[in-house]
């Protein structure tokens, strides 16, 4: 039928060019944010002890991470919107290769947004040391524990693809059901935390501290691969049933 | 430092107005931003943070070669135990030979003393007044320094003490401890320490505790001199011994 067949991979990569193309101002727009959460991260000083006129400057990388964790959730609502959906429609493609090129869109933007967070704390703690004198406690520095470095990065990348997954599956939701997507998502949501109230079964909590209490980085990686597996499934199980292009 | 610091916020002015005005400035021919220029944008700071992360490994100290005041855990049993060993000391009739005194003077008075003081009255140190039949006309003085830990460390050498201005029959104290401490405190976001040795044994506290003392000052005076105070802080050591 066609003079030529193309390869799935050919097709994934060129949606993926194009998806980065299309969404370049994100990247200006994480940039900018990392430059705000700089800005934020030196705070005025804080007399803590008037007797003894002694002042206490906390300086944490904490912004960065915060603003790189909403960066990826709302680029991932971004990404499964109606107008990206429909461009969708611009190729010669399977609903399949559109959910893998998105995927390995948030892997990209993720490892940008990862290295970029991580390398703000180096970045953070020379400013601070040019800015302030009497910093008797420091973290230990890359030379003193290059591992570590990996560590985070790996940890960096992993969370904020979740948050880019969580982001987009939440999205494809509303876009499957329309605006009675949001009620149905609130709806979700608020049985939760009523089963909490009425079971004592803390879901969301059980949930949460399932990653964050893990002390293992491959276990934690598991967990993570895996709610990734599940939500992109559920996303692509969701989306499977929107066939046509909306106005 | 002062102008380093606005280095962001004018970075965040330039990026926001080139986001918001972009499109206008483009239609308007004065510039136009394609998308090449967002990546541009977005390795252009990865290679800022590189630098900036290879500087820091380079220019500044490691953890360990930070230079910091003693830890407590080293010195505070010997800080509270040469502090109580003054008061002891003095009670007792013997010269305190502490590691935290600071100055002994000779000053020539009267019929009397009168203490007076301008200051916050957290600042009062502690006056010992001993009476001596030996001194005639004279008064001793010995001053000793406080303690003063903050967040684990011994910032007792950081002290800088003014000493009592003596006049004609008078002593003034006016805020004796002058010690101003900007504290920084560096950390790292604790959700990407989730798995490193510093993030599961963590010695980093961001709490904050101090612990200090008031400074002695011990008077030998002449045994009939009247002694004019106006806070019960005065304490005569004579009244001590009878307690004891």
């Amino acid at each position: 039928m066609y003079l030529t067949k193309p390869k799935l991979i050919d097709i994934v990569s060129k949606q993926v060019r194009f998806k980065l193309n299309a969404n370049a101002v994100s990247f200006s727009i994480l940039v900018f944010l990392q430059l705000l959460a700089l800005a934020l991260s030196f705070p005025s000083m804080t007399s803590i002890d008037h007797e003894l006129d002694v002042s206490l400057v906390e300086v944490s990388v904490t912004s960065h991470v915060i603003f790189a964790v909403l960066w990826t959730f709302f680029s991932g609502i971004h990404l499964a919107n109606c107008t990206k959906w429909n461009e969708t429609f611009t190729f010669v493609t399977t609903r399949f290769t559109h959910h893998l090129s998105n995927f390995f869109y948030m892997v990209i933007a993720s490892f940008i947004a990862s290295v970029m967070t991580v390398l703000a704390s180096p970045t953070l703690r020379l400013l601070t040391y040019m800015r302030y004198d009497e910093i008797p406690q420091s973290p230990l520095t890359i030379i003193e524990a290059p591992m570590d470095f990996f560590i985070q990065f790996i940890t960096a990348f992993l969370y904020l693809l979740l948050f880019f997954v969580i982001g987009y599956v939440i999205q494809s939701f509303v876009q499957m059901n329309g605006l009675l997507g949001s009620v149905y998502l609130i709806a979700i949501i608020f049985s939760l935390f009523i089963i909490n109230g009425i079971f004592g079964v803390p879901l969301i909590s059980n949930l949460v501290l399932a990653f964050l209490q893990e002390r293992s980085l491959f276990l934690f990686s598991l967990k993570v691969i895996g709610a990734i597996a599940v939500l992109f499934s559920l996303s692509i199980w969701m989306t499977n049933r929107l066939e046509v292009r909306k106005s | 430092m002062g102008a380093l610091a606005l280095i962001p916020f004018l970075l965040i002015i330039v990026i926001f107005v080139l986001l918001m005005f972009g499109k206008t400035f483009s239609r308007q021919g004065i510039f136009s931003i394609n998308r090449k220029f967002h990546f541009i944008v977005a390795f252009s700071f990865i290679g800022v943070l590189f630098i900036m992360t290879i500087l820091a490994e380079l220019l500044y100290p490691t953890s360990q070669e930070i230079e910091r005041p003693p830890h407590t855990e080293d010195t505070s049993p010997s800080r509270f135990q040469a502090y109580n060993k003054i008061e002891n000391d003095i009670i007792a009739g013997s010269r305190a030979n502490s590691s935290l005194l600071v100055a002994s003077r000779t000053h020539k008075v009267d019929e009397q003393l009168e203490i007076t003081y301008s200051g916050e009255f957290y600042d009062f140190p502690l006056i010992y007044v001993e009476r001596s039949e030996e001194a005639e006309n004279t008064i001793e003085e010995y001053v000793y320094k406080p303690f003063m830990f903050v967040n684990d460390y011994d910032y007792t050498d950081k002290l800088d003490i003014h000493l009592p201005t003596w006049g004609k029959d008078t002593m003034t104290i006016s805020n004796m401890v002058d010690f101003n401490l900007n504290l920084t405190e560096y950390s790292d976001a604790s959700l990407f320490k989730q798995f490193t040795s510093e993030g599961n044994n963590s010695t980093f506290s961001s709490s904050f505790g101090s612990s200090s003392a008031t400074p002695i000052i011990h008077l030998i005076v002449p045994k009939d001199l009247e002694v004019i105070a106006p806070f019960d802080d005065v304490m005569f050591v004579e009244e001590l011994r009878e307690e004891q």
